[in-house]
Formats: C-alpha cells, sequence, structure tokens
C-alpha cells in the first residue's frame, strides 16, 4: 500500500478512471471496463467510494449567491458605464470624422484654430446637451407602482432622485421618485397615492440604505401625511435611528406638524433626553413646545418630568435655557 | 409494459418533445437579440445581460471569494462583451460566449492574485474603511444559521484552503464542474480547449484535493 501513498489508493491503471467516474464523466467502454473491474477489485471499490466522499465534503462548502440587492447595485453600476461608453464613442466617432489624423499633422496652424474653435463650442454647448441627456437612455417604466413592480423589487431599489412640483391651492405636491431597481422605475402621484407614500416609507424605514438627500426628501413630503399613524411610526423611526442629524431634526419636525399620539410624544421625549446633537435636542423642546401650545401634550406628566429633568442636568446651557423656558409654557397648558 | 406504463412513456415522450421546442424558441429569441444588440440596441444587449448575469456573478464570487473583486468581474465581463459583440459570430451559443468572457477574467483574476499573494496586506486591519454593506449582509445571514456556522467553519477553512492550492485553471475547471455542474465538453468549449486537456486539469484538481483533505476524512 505503500506504493499508493499519494494517490487514492486504487489500481494506477484506473486511479483517473475512477475520478471521472464519480464525477460521472465517464461512457462507453471505459465505463464498462471500469465497472466490470470494480466487481473484482476492493480496492478501487474503496477508491472509489473515498473519491464520492471528497466530493461531497467540497459539496459542503458554503456558496455564496448574490443577493438581488448586490444583483441590482452591479446591474446600476453596468448601465452607468455603459452610458459612458457609448457617450464616448459618438464623441470618438464625430472627431475622427471631421478631423482626421493624418490631415492635423499636415496643418498644424489650422489644427490648433480648429481645436480651439471646437473646444469653445463644445463649452458653449456641453450643458445644453447634458442636460437632455439626464434621461435614461431606454424609457423607464413609469406608473402605478403596485402595478409596475413587486415587494423584491422594492427590496432591491435604490431611489436615485426624488423630484416634486408645487401643485395650486392647498393640493398635495406632485412627486415623481426615481428608482433603479432590476429595470429603471419611475413613481408619479401625490403622497395621498398609495404606492408614492409606500415608497417614501421603505426610504425612512431602510434609511441605511438611501443617502440623506432622499431621505430628507421623503421626510418633507410625509410631512403632509403626519396625521397618518403608519407615516408616524416611520418618523419616529427616523427621529431614533437615522444616523444624519439633519433628518432627525427635519423629522421632529414633521412630527410636530401632526396631532401626535402617545408613541411620538415618546419619541422626541427620548430625542431630547438621548440624542447626542444638540440641535435635534433642541428641536425636540420646539416640537414639544408647539403640540403643548396647540394643547395636543395632554396631561401627561412624563413630559413635565423629563423637561424638568433636563433643564438641571442637560450638558448644554441653552438646552437647559430652552428646557426651563419650556416648563414655564407647558405647566399652564396641561 | 401496461397500458398506465405507455401512457407514462408518452407523457414523457411529450414533455420532452415540449422542453426541447422551448429550448428552440428561447435560442431563437436570443439570436434576435443579439443581432439587435450588435446594431447598437442598448435594450436588447441589457436583456441579455440580464438573463446570465447572475450566474457570472456567482461564479465570480464563489471563485475569489469576495463580493467587491466579484463586482469589478461582473463590470470587467459585461463590458468585455459589449465592446466584443461585433465579433460574435454565432458559432457557439451566446451563453458560451458570455461564460468564455468570464472564465477567462476570472483566470486572469486568479492569476494577478497568486502573484501577489505574498504582498498582499492583511484584510480588514486596522483603520481600514467600513465593511462593504453587501458583505455584512452575507456575513449576517451565515451568522444567523448555527448549522452553517458549527459545520461551516472549520471545513470550510480546509477546503478554502485545498482550493487556493490548485492553480488556477484547476480550480476553475473543479468549479465549474463541481459545484456550477457543467460537463466537461462544456467546459472545453468555455476555456477553449479540448475536453481532454481538461480532464487532465480535473484530474490533478482532483488529486491535490485529496491531499490536501486527506486528514479530514
Amino acid at each position: 500500500m505503500q506504493e499508493f501513498k499519494d494517490s487514492s489508493g486504487a489500481c494506477p491503471e484506473y486511479e483517473s478512471q475512477i475520478v471521472f467516474y464519480a464525477a460521472e464523466e465517464l461512457e462507453g467502454a471505459e465505463r464498462d471496463a471500469l465497472e466490470e473491474h470494480l466487481d473484482e477489485c476492493a480496492r478501487c471499490v474503496a477508491a472509489l467510494d473515498a473519491e464520492r466522499k471528497l466530493l461531497e465534503m467540497a459539496g459542503a462548502h458554503e456558496r455564496l449567491e448574490p443577493t438581488p440587492r448586490m444583483l441590482a447595485s452591479c446591474r446600476n453600476r453596468l448601465e452607468d458605464s455603459l452610458d459612458e461608453m457609448d457617450h464616448r464613442n459618438i464623441w470618438t466617432r464625430w472627431a475622427e470624422s471631421l478631423f482626421p489624423a493624418h490631415w492635423l499633422a499636415l496643418h498644424p496652424a489650422a489644427s490648433v484654430a480648429t481645436l480651439l474653435l471646437v473646444g469653445f463650442s463644445v463649452g458653449m454647448l456641453a450643458p445644453w446637451h447634458s442636460r437632455g441627456q439626464n434621461a435614461p437612455l431606454h424609457s423607464p417604466v413609469s406608473g402605478s407602482m403596485a402595478s409596475m413592480f413587486n415587494p423584491q423589487e422594492l427590496q432591491s431599489a435604490n431611489v436615485s432622485g426624488i423630484n416634486w412640483t408645487p401643485s395650486a391651492g392647498n393640493q398635495p405636491p406632485q412627486v415623481q421618485v426615481q428608482m433603479k431597481t432590476e429595470r429603471p422605475i419611475v413613481v408619479q402621484g401625490t403622497v395621498n397615492d398609495s404606492d408614492v407614500k409606500r415608497v417614501l416609507l421603505y426610504v425612512l424605514h431602510n434609511n441605511e440604505r438611501f443617502c440623506p438627500d432622499v431621505r430628507m426628501s421623503a421626510v418633507e413630503l410625509l410631512r403632509e401625511r403626519a396625521n397618518d399613524p403608519e407615516v408616524q411610526k416611520a418618523l419616529s423611526q427616523a427621529v431614533l435611528t437615522d444616523r444624519n442629524a439633519a433628518v432627525r431634526m427635519k423629522a421632529l419636525d414633521a412630527l410636530s406638524a401632526a396631532k401626535p399620539d402617545d408613541a411620538s410624544v415618546q419619541t422626541m421625549l427620548q430625542a431630547l433626553t438621548k440624542d447626542a446633537n444638540i440641535g435635534v435636542r433642541i428641536e425636540a423642546i420646539n416640537s414639544l413646545r408647539e403640540i403643548s401650545e396647540r394643547g395636543e401634550l395632554g396631561a401627561d406628566p412624563r413630559a413635565m418630568n423629563v423637561l424638568q429633568q433636563t433643564m438641571r442636568t442637560d450638558p448644554n446651557m441653552y438646552i437647559r435655557l430652552q428646557s426651563a423656558a419650556a416648563v414655564q409654557e407647558v405647566q399652564p397648558n396641561q | 409494459m401496461g397500458i398506465m406504463g405507455m401512457s407514462a412513456a408518452l407523457d414523457a415522450a411529450a414533455g420532452t418533445a415540449q422542453a426541447s421546442r422551448q429550448r428552440a424558441v428561447q435560442r431563437a429569441e436570443e439570436q434576435v437579440l443579439v443581432r439587435q444588440a450588435q446594431a447598437g440596441n442598448r435594450p436588447a444587449f441589457e436583456e441579455l445581460v440580464r438573463r446570465y448575469d447572475r450566474d457570472v456573478l456567482r461564479l465570480a464570487m464563489n471563485l475569489v471569494r469576495g463580493s467587491e473583486d466579484a463586482r469589478d468581474l461582473y463590470q470587467e465581463v459585461f463590458l468585455r462583451a459589449y465592446r466584443n459583440l461585433s465579433r460574435f459570430r454565432f458559432e457557439c451559443s451566446f451563453y458560451t460566449w458570455i461564460y468564455r468572457i468570464a472564465t477567462n477574467v476570472c483566470l486572469d483574476h486568479l492569476r494577478r492574485k497568486n502573484t501577489r499573494k505574498e504582498e498582499q496586506a492583511p484584510q480588514n486591519a486596522d483603520g481600514e474603511t467600513a465593511p462593504d454593506f453587501f458583505d455584512q449582509q452575507m456575513e449576517q445571514r451565515a451568522a444567523a444559521n448555527p448549522e452553517l456556522n458549527l459545520l461551516g467553519q472549520e471545513l470550510g477553512r480546509h477546503i478554502d484552503a485545498a482550493l487556493d492550492g490548485l492553480s488556477p485553471r484547476e480550480r476553475m475547471v473543479f468549479e465549474l464542474k463541481h459545484y456550477e455542474g457543467l460537463r466537461l465538453r462544456a467546459i472545453g468549449d468555455m476555456l477553449g480547449t479540448s475536453e481532454e486537456t481538461v480532464k487532465n486539469s480535473l484530474f490533478r484538481a482532483t488529486r491535490k484535493m485529496r491531499a490536501s483533505l486527506g486528514g479530514m476524512r
């Protein structure tokens, strides 16, 4: 057996065939011959058994699977690169057809003048051209989200921009959410449309996935529906978990615009006592003062207790003063 | 064969014929898409990408065992395909062609990695930027599976080490055969080599794996 120390232990002439047999890659006469041999050779049977165990062991290795999010991000990146490549190709072809390299070499003075002229023209015209290029090269799917994409797509979506235009009178603004999923999607409507609302809530509930500008826009738009319990919940989550202080402040401001429920008040109090950012703590005091002014703080003694405690213990003097002022205002209203 | 047996056999034959017709329709559709893409139709190219990119990304992820490198490879594969689309002459399926590009790009990467291995700084050293979000997702998923933790960690390390000991070409053949489930002939087509050469690579890879994992059995 010593002679097979580095091999499988099979008869040398069958060693490779056992490997291919275990991999189901042995056919015809070779297969028949090996099977006949296996009937009478215990050593090769043991080697085949060991080979199958080896493959089984290798098969137990953890396989990595791309997540939908990863795939979507790869597709988005590829799309950007293709856009860039197409754009570059158009300019290269245009320049080459207009000024062949040999012509430029033969007329140096004319070449310099021409290049200056072209550079100037490009500088003047490029901004107009690029404005036209903002639209994706292929038309995005647009319309109502319920019919246009499914929850899995929402999970892998990257919101690339939220635009809105004010409407006349008291109507809510018209919103356009541009999303990059495995295909580009534009969701349009007002914040009263359940589809638009769903995307905006998704942005706040999954704030780690979206840039601060998108989160700020989502808060701003959801402020219109701040009385909606689902919206209040999302805004509260933004106050307590968003990494960006400006978003937390904006969410507090939006929460104070609504008739607050118990959870919203609790969120404001938590922001006041726990947020490390001074601006957010000041915004929390302002929110409490605002709802107290409207007589909506209720008879809950927790607000008064927290404000009194902040008045005494907050490390920032301005916050201590503001808390004292709030205590004065809140007391008569309770 | 009884009537029931004959009926089952006829059903199976009808199923096979239907599957074969479906494959033919898919191939025809794909040819149309490729021709449109060759004529400069971007959406057609993107549709082709969507058909195969999950497989390409999975192959890259498992070969390089890292999502950041895999993303770069994905990008490289499809940009190369886009640039060279006019050279595709329908001599093989588009799937084989795209996989040929993918295996070439991954092989180049593995070769470069092998030459750099000794110079590489350890990963996750202090002062490095925050871990990638997608990597975290995968780690969390693995961490949430206790069975994977217990069984996988020790064995996984050994298998990783054994796979690392293979040459890039052996690694590729082993991956395509035993993890992607491809036939050796198809692997030969993808790698632009004969089935016999692929067999040799598989045999060498298996021998090395056996030697590395011998102690685990």
